[in-house]
Order: structure tokens, then C-alpha cells, then sequence
């Protein structure tokens, strides 16, 4: 029975046509998996390239400074790293209505600025007896400082307009009452000469309006430097313009 | 990956033995070539290196073994491929040769891996243990049933 079965097996072989079938799958299978190794080879290029373009998504998106504008209308323009505007932010009814007419994101700041000083709104208040003022918020001195300069030569040719920079925690105590950076200095002067003002009637008020204010409780006295609701945050900046005293400190 | 040189080669040594140990296993030429694809490929994909062409023959044996297994085990197969009877055998095959793998190939399937490794691959009741995961003695029972299967089926020859 041994050689029986053993003869019997030994009949069946393997067709030509059946290795040959099977050579053929397997080398369009290496050939495949070679394509693979290539793309694995450039995985870690692309996820470097990847690496790189979120890291600059995440470098131009990010704000790092904070230029607050009050006059009535109010609104904040945050600014990245290379000085862009990557958002504008109405904080009251004035303030969203020009954030919403303006065409201002992803402009150089300074553009921007020339922009809302030229809207109808602003520059018809500034030709009247407005008060503009401009802060510049950030951690970053060097920046802050480069975006104060560019403000100021913005705003050369304007009278009653105020150019300082604070810090990032007064603009987080404005934020928590709700209020623009500019409007949170006025409030906080407001407190100080005992006026039980709100900061919703704050923020609904012209500066012009706040200005006159606190010019009538303190007796139409100026405060003294650095007192006033425009004394610049903690000693780091300075105003400019001819306004009122109250917003006089550190003028240049 | 082996080289071709190494596929060329091996598919020389070996393509009968995993031909054969399908038509054990198997009933239809598409599930041989399944079969022969898979097993080649794992080769040609393979980095074991084998100390003998025993040692590389045993290692395609239980290969094979086990991807006809895992075919007939898959769960789109059992419901989709109809039962036959016995496995195609080549048309130009002798009476005699044909009445013998008919009867081998009619045993059940543990009988029948069995039969051909002990009959046609020489191995011993302890290799054909190792090769597939077997108890030695479960071998031995498994080569005296299907002998005396066989016996009855092909007439009483002896084993010897």
C-alpha cells in the first residue's frame, strides 16, 4: 500500500501554469510594497512639512498683542506675531457694526487703524470734538512697542487722540466687566472720583461724553500724572495728543 | 523580501508538495491558487532562516496545512462554496492511482493530512506530531484508523 500511495501522489505536480500564475502575483506584490517603502521612506518628511505648517498656522493665528480702540464705536483688533490684524472684535453695538463693515483682517495693523480712522463714523467724530484712545496689550515689549510707534505716526495728524500701552492684566480686568481696554480705564477713573457709574453705561457712552464727565466731578481740575484714566498700565507706556488733562500723563 | 533567485527555487523544490497537500485539503483549482499565492508570498516575505532544506520543506508543509485550514475555516467560504465530494484529479491519471488518492482523499481531513505525510513524505509519527501540533500517540491511532480505512477501501495490502 506504501508504494501504491506514494505512486498515486507522486502523479499530481504543480501546473507551470500555476507557478508561473503565482511568481507573477508575488512580484506585482513586491513591487507594490516597494512603492510602500518609498512612501514610509517620506513619512517622516511629511510629517515634518506638516510639523511645519501647523507650527505657522499656529505662529500667524495666535494673537500675541491687543490693539484696543475706543471712541464709540469701540472694538479690539488682536494682532500675531508679524503685525497682522487675524481678528477684529466689535465691544458694543458701535463697535460690531464697524467690525462688520470693515475689511480689515489679515492687513498690517497700521493699514487697519487707517482704515477705521477713515470710516465715516470715526473720522466724523475725530472732526468733531472725539476722543480717540489706542492701546497696545501684549506680553511681548519688543512688539508692543513697535505697534505703539506705528500708532503714533498713525495718529500724528490727529488732535484728542491717545496712544499707551497696558498690560495683559488690565485687559483681563476690563474683559471680566465686559468692557473695551480704553473704556476700563475711564471706568476705573469714574470709580475713583466717586461716580456709581455701570460699565454697560460705560460702554454705551462716547469717550467724548466720559471725557466731560470726569472732567465735571473733578471740578474741571486735571489729575494728577499718572492718575488719570489714561495713565499708561504699570508705568510701561505713554499717551500722546493734546486731550484733556485726565488723559495728559506722559504726553509727548 | 527573498530574492527572486530564492522564490525561483523554492517554488522548484516545493510547488508539488503544496499542490498535493491542497488536493488533500482542497476541492477546486481557485482555492489552489488562493492557497499557493498565500504560502509563496509569506515566503517571498519571510526572514526565517532555515537550518536545512528538511527544516525549510517542514516549515512549507505547515504553512500550507494551516492557510488551507484557515480557508475552509473563513466565514465568507462557508457560506458561500458548496460542498463536493472529492477533489479535481488530473485527467491523464492511471485507473489504479486514481482508485488510491480517491481513497485517501475520501478519508476525513485529520486522517488525511496524516496519511500523505507518513506514506508520500516519509516523515515519522513524532515529525508528523511536531509539524502539526499533534500528540504523538494521536498520531499513531490517527495512521492505524486510516490504515485500516484504507485497507478496507483498497483491499487488504499490508502496510509494510
Amino acid at each position: 500500500m506504501n508504494e501504491r500511495i506514494k505512486s498515486a501522489f507522486d502523479s499530481v505536480k504543480a501546473e507551470d501554469e500555476l507557478k508561473e500564475k503565482t511568481l507573477s502575483y508575488i512580484a506585482a506584490r513586491a513591487e507594490k510594497t516597494r512603492h510602500g517603502f518609498r512612501a514610509m521612506r517620506l513619512a517622516p518628511l511629511l510629517a515634518c512639512l506638516v510639523l511645519v505648517i501647523l507650527a505657522g498656522s499656529w505662529a500667524w493665528f495666535s494673537p500675541s498683542a491687543t490693539i484696543s480702540v475706543d471712541i464709540n464705536p469701540s472694538l479690539e483688533l488682536w494682532i500675531n506675531r508679524f503685525d497682522k490684524v487675524v481678528q477684529v472684535v466689535g465691544w458694543n453695538d458701535d463697535g460690531r457694526e464697524l467690525a462688520a463693515a470693515l475689511d480689515i483682517k489679515y492687513m498690517d495693523y497700521d493699514r487697519a487703524l487707517e482704515q477705521i480712522m477713515d470710516s465715516e463714523k470715526v473720522s466724523s467724530l475725530l472732526s468733531g470734538d472725539g476722543v480717540m484712545t489706542l492701546a497696545v496689550v501684549g506680553d511681548n515689549e519688543s512688539q508692543c512697542g513697535r505697534l505703539l510707534s506705528g500708532l503714533r505716526s498713525c495718529t500724528a495728524g490727529q488732535g484728542n487722540t491717545y496712544c499707551y500701552t497696558a498690560s495683559e492684566e488690565e485687559l483681563e480686568a476690563a474683559y471680566n466687566l465686559g468692557l473695551s481696554f480704553g473704556k476700563y480705564k475711564v471706568y476705573q477713573s469714574l470709580i475713583e472720583l466717586g461716580s456709581d457709574i455701570s460699565p454697560q453705561e460705560v460702554n454705551d457712552m462716547s469717550m467724548r461724553e466720559l471725557r466731560d464727565m470726569i472732567d465735571g466731578l473733578s471740578g474741571g481740575q486735571s489729575l494728577p500724572a499718572g492718575q488719570g484714566p489714561l495713565a499708561p498700565g504699570k508705568g510701561q507706556g505713554s499717551g500722546q495728543g493734546k486731550g484733556p488733562a485726565w488723559a495728559r500723563d506722559g504726553e509727548s | 523580501m527573498r530574492s527572486e533567485y530564492e522564490l525561483n527555487t523554492a517554488m522548484e523544490h516545493y510547488a508539488d508538495t503544496v499542490k498535493r497537500l491542497c488536493m488533500v485539503h482542497l476541492k477546486n483549482a481557485a482555492d489552489t491558487e488562493d492557497i499557493f499565492q498565500t504560502v509563496f508570498l509569506k515566503y517571498a516575505l519571510s526572514s526565517a532562516e532555515f537550518e536545512s532544506r528538511e527544516h525549510e520543506k517542514a516549515w512549507f508543509i505547515r504553512v500550507t496545512i494551516n492557510a488551507c485550514k484557515d480557508l475552509l475555516k473563513s466565514f465568507f467560504r462557508s457560506r458561500t462554496v458548496p460542498l463536493e465530494e472529492l477533489a479535481e484529479l488530473p485527467a491523464d491519471m492511471s485507473e489504479d492511482k486514481r482508485e488510491v488518492l480517491e481513497a485517501v482523499l475520501s478519508l476525513p481531513d485529520k486522517y488525511k493530512e496524516a496519511v500523505y505525510l507518513h506514506y508520500y513524505e516519509d516523515y515519522t509519527a513524532p515529525e508528523i506530531g511536531r509539524i502539526l501540533g499533534k500528540n504523538v500517540n494521536t498520531v499513531y491511532t490517527l495512521l492505524n484508523r486510516a490504515r485500516q480505512m484504507l485497507r478496507e477501501k483498497l483491499g487488504g495490502e499490508g502496510d509494510e
